[in-house]
């Protein structure tokens, strides 16, 4: 029974972090910059050029935050250009965001190394007609030798072919863990880069927040036919017809949606091979117990006790024995996970001494897992192991009802 | 083989091309060669106005510029309208390549990485503009005479040495016989054609004839820039002080 245990707390367990581990990676892959799901102009999922942008509608915008799950959605200009001064420069992506919506849908302004986030433009109202501020990725900081406070000259080719240019002063280094950020992301106020580079009133992307990762293909949908409605602001004429896709998270990182799908089935694979250790030593168990009683299973044949019964009997002890097993098991793994899912379990002894987490695929994720305790973590282990009960005490059960009683008796077999 | 010459021409730097009607039907190779490095980098000083007209699938965008150069890699670009994008300035020293933003009113440095990069939205490169490669000592050359049109032109097909920087893998000049004075530029990678020059409009300035009018055309074929000298001076005065960082701020600010 402590065998059965403790092979389920351990498949309790291990599910639970596998659910964790994915999480945190869909999450660390997401939350940073791309959003759960993603609004683009067809055009610019085929060519992300400056010229490739369109429009959303306030109407548009309220419609989609009023969407179950939805939690925010932040529109954004993308445009790449030079930064530096006369020293040192880098080509860059810059990305004009909405401050505090930005904050509310991915994690950029969370990730500030130095200095601070961006501020809305009508904090800045007390100020004469500021600098424009901006936020730098670490990389590409420390590559053009700036820190917080220093000036940074952009450069760049407006939509409309002039030279769009502008003299930022960076607020915060940002060290975000999403490799293309930290080396080339500069972050600033979305309005003043629409005028800079003449689009104005007009995006690249717009990431979304939801609440439940596992529904972004569903609102996805819901948001595509939002976008597919004839826009009222058909007057507007910032509003140039394109085609308008809101993706989901699995369709603009198809690799890591793979690997979460690989991840699965080597999860059940992982069940397999556990379940058949446990039933080796279930069965072996429950052979040597039914096989030391022979003898008083012949007598209790003797008596009248009928095969059948007897084979129930031996059968059920066998079963019982395994649900015993499985619910202390489980008890005992899903506290672990639930504790881990609370606290976090440290895995920094595993990772790359040299940086502060995990690296994977380009997305690097804090080294403290956080499980994620799903019903299928509890139950499937739990579920699988009656099965398994039953198999194993199946052949003693037989081997039992079939004893020969004069030969049991006198110890003759 | 990027290097090439055409920016240069349009830069200013040019033009000491001498009339060379006395030779033989088949000039000598290195002549040819040294003639070609030296027209295009002059060592005088050069001032120019000039319009530059980009047409793209954004529409046409036509910029008024004005140069200055002293000798083959100094020189300072300067737009003047549309009003938008005037004080946008380039400014090239054997230091490096620099690029004033006006409504910053700062300098930044145009990295070596960059230099395959459009120069301010045009089909030049900055790295047109850097050109150090010399024809003579650069590549290995064939001269040879052609008909174009029907009238004799002399032909020189440039191969880049190896280990030399250029991203063309051949190079065609077509020239006038006597001048030598290019008439067509063709740039090749491999067998592709990557872009075509024209020059046109010859105008004699002083002692040199120079091409007033040049048209880029890349390989694509859905785009074209156009350079239109209105005035071109050589052997100008100029101070050397306007070629620096705060000279080139100082000209800038004189919209």
């Amino acid at each position: 029974m402590a065998g059965i245990a403790v092979g389920v707390a351990m498949l309790s367990w291990t599910l639970a972090y596998f659910n964790g581990f994915i999480g945190e990676l869909v999450k660390s892959a997401t939350s940073i910059s791309l959003g759960q799901i993603q609004i683009s102009s067809k055009a610019h999922i085929d060519a992300p050029s400056i010229n490739n942008t369109f429009t959303l509608s306030q109407v548009e915008l309220e419609e989609i935050r009023s969407l179950d799950g939805v939690v925010e959605i932040s529109p954004r200009v993308k445009v790449y250009g030079l930064v530096g001064n006369e020293e040192r420069s880098a080509v860059a992506q810059i990305i004009g965001v909405d401050p505090e919506r930005d904050s509310a849908t991915t994690t950029v302004s969370q990730s500030i190394k130095d200095g601070q986030w961006l501020k809305p433009v009508a904090a800045k109202t007390d100020e004469k007609p500021s600098q424009p501020h901006a936020v730098v990725g670490h990389h590409l900081a420390r590559q053009i030798g700036v820190s917080v406070g220093d000036e940074l000259v952009l450069f760049f080719e407006a939509a409309d072919g002039a030279l769009g240019n502008e003299l930022l002063k960076v607020t915060g280094i940002l060290k975000s863990g999403n490799t293309a950020i930290d080396r080339t992301g500069v972050f600033m106020n979305r309005e003043t880069l629409q005028e800079i580079a003449a689009l104005e009133g007009q995006f690249h992307v717009a990431p979304i927040k939801i609440k439940d990762v596992s529904r972004a293909e569903r609102i996805a949908k819901q948001i595509s036919d939002i976008l597919k409605k004839p826009q009222i602001e058909t007057k507007d004429p910032n509003v140039i017809p394109t085609v308008r896709l809101a993706r989901s998270w699995g369709e603009i990182i198809p690799q890591i949606k793979q690997l979460v799908e690989v991840s699965d089935g080597a999860n059940y694979i992982y069940l397999i091979f556990v379940y058949f250790i446990i039933a080796f030593g279930l069965f072996n168990a429950a052979r040597m117990s039914a096989l030391e009683r022979k003898r008083e299973f012949a007598m209790m044949l003797a008596i009248g006790v009928p095969r059948s019964k007897l084979f129930w009997t031996v059968l059920l002890e066998t079963v019982v024995i395994s649900i015993l097993g499985a619910v202390v098991g489980t008890l005992m793994g899903s506290a672990l996970a639930w504790y881990h899912q609370t606290y976090g379990f440290d895995m920094s002894s595993f990772a790359d001494s040299s940086s502060d987490g995990f690296n994977y695929m380009g997305v690097s994720f804090s080294s403290i897992v956080y499980f994620i305790v799903t019903p299928s973590s509890v139950f499937v282990p739990f579920i699988a192991i009656l099965p398994v009960g039953f198999i194993c005490g199946l052949w003693p059960a037989i081997q039992s009802a079939r004893t020969v009683i004069l030969k049991s008796i006198s110890n003759r077999n | 083989m990027k290097r090439t010459f055409m920016i240069v021409v349009m830069f200013t730097t040019l033009f000491a091309i001498e009339v060379r009607a006395d030779q033989p039907p088949l000039p000598k190779l290195e002549d040819i060669t040294k003639k070609l490095d030296e027209v295009y980098r002059a060592t005088g000083t050069t001032h120019a106005k000039l319009t530059m007209t980009i047409v793209n699938k954004r529409g046409t965008r036509a910029l008024q510029m004005e140069s200055w150069s002293k000798g083959a890699d100094t020189s300072l670009i300067l737009i003047r309208k549309p009003a938008r994008e005037a004080g946008t300035a380039t400014l090239m020293t054997p230091d490096g390549l620099w690029n004033y933003a006006p409504r910053a009113d700062r300098l930044i440095r145009i990295p070596k990485g960059l230099l395959g990069d459009s120069w301010m939205g045009s089909d030049f490169t900055n790295d047109d503009l850097v050109q150090n490669t010399k024809y003579a000592k650069d590549f290995t050359s064939k001269l040879s005479w052609v008909q174009e049109n029907g009238k004799r032109a002399l032909k020189i097909v440039f191969i880049p040495n190896k280990n030399v920087p250029v991203v063309y893998s051949r190079l065609e000049y077509l020239m006038e016989p006597k001048t030598w004075i290019p008439i067509r530029a063709e740039f090749f990678d491999k067998k592709k054609k990557t872009r075509t020059m024209l020059f046109s409009d010859i105008r004699k300035v002083g002692e040199k004839h120079v091409p007033f009018k040049l048209v880029l055309q890349p390989g694509d074929g859905k785009s074209s820039t156009t350079i239109q000298y209105e005035i071109f001076e050589a052997d100008v005065k100029l101070d050397d002080a306007m070629f620096t960082k705060r000279g080139l701020r100082r000209i800038a600010k004189k919209r």
